[in-house]
């Protein structure tokens, strides 16, 4: 980590300080995520079962196996589909409530705040148990409710049209708060004297919200979109809960399918090729969202 | 504001109350009734009196409490580490002069691109030859630093002004006491903002304990409470199942409540993790 050659403005202990500042970091780091992701890639490129000693070189035929599979092109699809609408409805809700509860500074309101942002902090694989009691369809909330009105409640967990939504009504739940939360405070930052302004000029609140709130929050509905967009990507925990990538991997995404390709599969080659190609979807949406953001000047993480 | 559009706002609210709470509510009131039969036949109905003592026997379920005492040590001890490794790291980014630092410091930024999930069969093979499977060592010391708290902590000392490292030099403080005395007390608020988020990262993670631990011995709620589901399949004891349920989201939930100011300071760094 050190140049061997010191140059004379480094003062030598302040060095060996930095050194052993850092090397509980960078140790860990190599360890667990610089060494992994190389060796994930050499992975990728074998037949192996994740116990045997010895790996079989097998060049790009993973890469071939996985791109000539439909089910590869299906959990891509699902996972985009999950992620698109789970982002697109959390932001859209998130942001009404924002506006909602912008102007409101009663008590009431603001235990609204607090209460919406309760989902977000729950644990995942335990929300999950709670929503498969929900959307049980004898005798959950979902099976009573229909009981009630006399009708026979769908099999919402078992049914591949039905099973994506109640995976992304879980996701929503969890994530309004957040996104709430953060169009709040880009709202608390737009001057109160451009609305003023737009009154006297005769602006509708319908037209302030379209002409001034929405393109003033550009910057901030970029940043979740983004965020979101590549944190849904990632979805593991509710859906191998509720659905284990049923049925018939109408819900399977792509974390999913790689935890099942090499833990019950032990196909760990293209379980690992499969993390490749994952690894650069993210990759390819982090640096598009670096770059946009730094042309806009946000000190966005 | 039209008088229209905040009745509309106001009725919207209403819907998303709704929404929120619904599902918590039905988790308490199946929670409190006193057995299968009741949670069957009278589902809306709250019990008289509350079977409060399901939660009591939920946690008396073998293994709940093992797997209770597991959450506690693993977040407790990742989250104490992470404070430390980060602390050191922002402090030699920020006040200590090196050569290559920059780089260095890429390479951290680097790692918020490498989401564990991206890399899990080489790290389950590496655990493994470790003979790390199953041990709280694999829930830990992989999660002792995080380079977003070394990044956010960073963030924070260049906020504070370096005079005062300058008088501390000066006083013959050394390096160590500087970052763990001075700064930390310094950047109290957003090191506990932190803390808070780490805790609840560790708290909550379901796919790494999963993959790593293979005995109850070693699993932790998020894991356990599913693996009380799936044991029970056929004849769930929804009752019981819920009361344990409340009880994982419980101390996030609390510790929310009491802290809420710290939750959301750091959210509006605009940082996210699952």
């Amino acid at each position: 980590m050190r140049r061997p050659q010191l140059k004379k403005k480094y003062n030598r202990q302040e060095l060996i300080t930095a050194f052993l500042f850092l090397l509980p970091m960078f140790s860990i780091f190599i360890v667990f995520k610089y060494v992994p992701l190389l060796d994930n890639i050499r992975i990728s490129l074998t037949s192996w079962n994740l116990f045997s000693p010895t790996k079989k070189f097998v060049g790009l035929q993973n890469y071939i196996n996985i791109f000539t599979s439909e089910m590869f092109y299906q959990v891509l699809g699902n996972t985009f589909f999950y992620t698109f609408w789970s982002t697109i409805i959390s932001l859209g809700l998130g942001f009404l409530m924002a506006i909602a509860l912008s102007h409101r500074k009663s008590k009431g309101a603001n235990v609204l705040r607090t209460l919406f942002f309760i989902p977000n902090i729950t644990t995942a694989s335990a929300v999950a148990i709670l929503w498969m009691w929900i959307f049980d369809p004898d005798f959950g909330l979902s099976g009573q409710l229909f009981n009630l009105l006399g009708w026979e409640s769908p099999r919402w967990l078992l049914t591949p049209g039905y099973a994506k939504w109640i995976i992304i009504s879980l996701s929503v739940w969890r994530s309004i708060g957040y996104i709430m939360l953060i169009y709040a405070s880009g709202l608390s930052s737009i001057s109160e004297e451009i609305y003023e302004a737009a009154r006297i000029d005769g602006a509708s609140t319908v037209q302030q919200v379209a002409r001034i709130t929405i393109p003033l929050l550009a910057p901030t509905t970029y940043f979740l979109l983004m965020t979101t967009f590549i944190q849904a990507m990632q979805v593991f925990d509710i859906v191998a809960v509720m659905t284990g990538g049923g049925p018939y991997n109408s819900t399977n995404v792509i974390n999913l399918y790689i935890y099942q390709t090499a833990f019950a599969r032990f196909r760990a080659g293209s379980a690992a090729a499969l993390s490749v190609i994952l690894f650069l979807l993210l990759l390819v949406f982090t640096i598009i969202q670096r770059k946009v953001s730094q042309q806009r000047g946000k000190d966005y993480v | 504001m039209s008088s229209v559009i905040k009745a509309l706002g106001a009725l919207f609210l209403i819907l998303i109350t709704v929404l929120v709470v619904t599902p918590f509510l039905w988790m308490i009131v199946t929670s409190l009734q006193p057995d299968s039969a009741a949670v069957l036949s009278r589902p809306f109905h709250v019990p008289f009196p509350p079977a409060f003592s399901n939660y009591v026997k939920a946690m008396q379920v073998e293994p709940f409490g093992i797997y209770a005492v597991n959450s506690v040590v693993t977040a407790v001890a990742a989250t104490a580490l992470q404070l430390v490794t980060a602390i050191l790291a922002a402090y030699a980014f920020t006040y200590l002069h090196f050569p290559g630092k920059n780089f260095l410091f890429l390479l951290v930024l680097a790692v918020l691109m490498m989401p564990t999930q991206v890399a899990i069969i080489p790290l389950y093979s590496m655990i493994s030859k470790l003979g790390w499977l199953d041990t709280f060592k694999a829930l830990i010391i992989p999660f002792a630093v995080d380079a977003y708290g070394v990044f956010l902590v960073k963030q924070h000392f260049q906020s504070i002004p370096k005079d005062y490292v300058e008088a501390a030099k000066i006083e013959g403080a050394g390096h160590l006491r500087i970052a763990f005395v001075i700064m930390t007390n310094l950047a109290k608020p957003s090191l506990i903002a932190y803390a808070i988020m780490a805790f609840k990262w560790r708290w909550n993670d379901y796919f790494w304990v999963l993959i790593m631990t293979s005995s109850v011995n070693r699993r932790t709620l998020p894991v356990g409470i599913v693996m009380m589901k799936e044991v029970s399949d056929g004849g769930t004891q929804w009752h019981l199942l819920m009361a344990a349920t409340l009880v994982v989201l419980a101390p996030m939930i609390i510790l929310y409540l009491s802290m809420q100011k710290y939750f959301t300071q750091d959210y509006l760094k605009g940082g996210v993790k699952g």
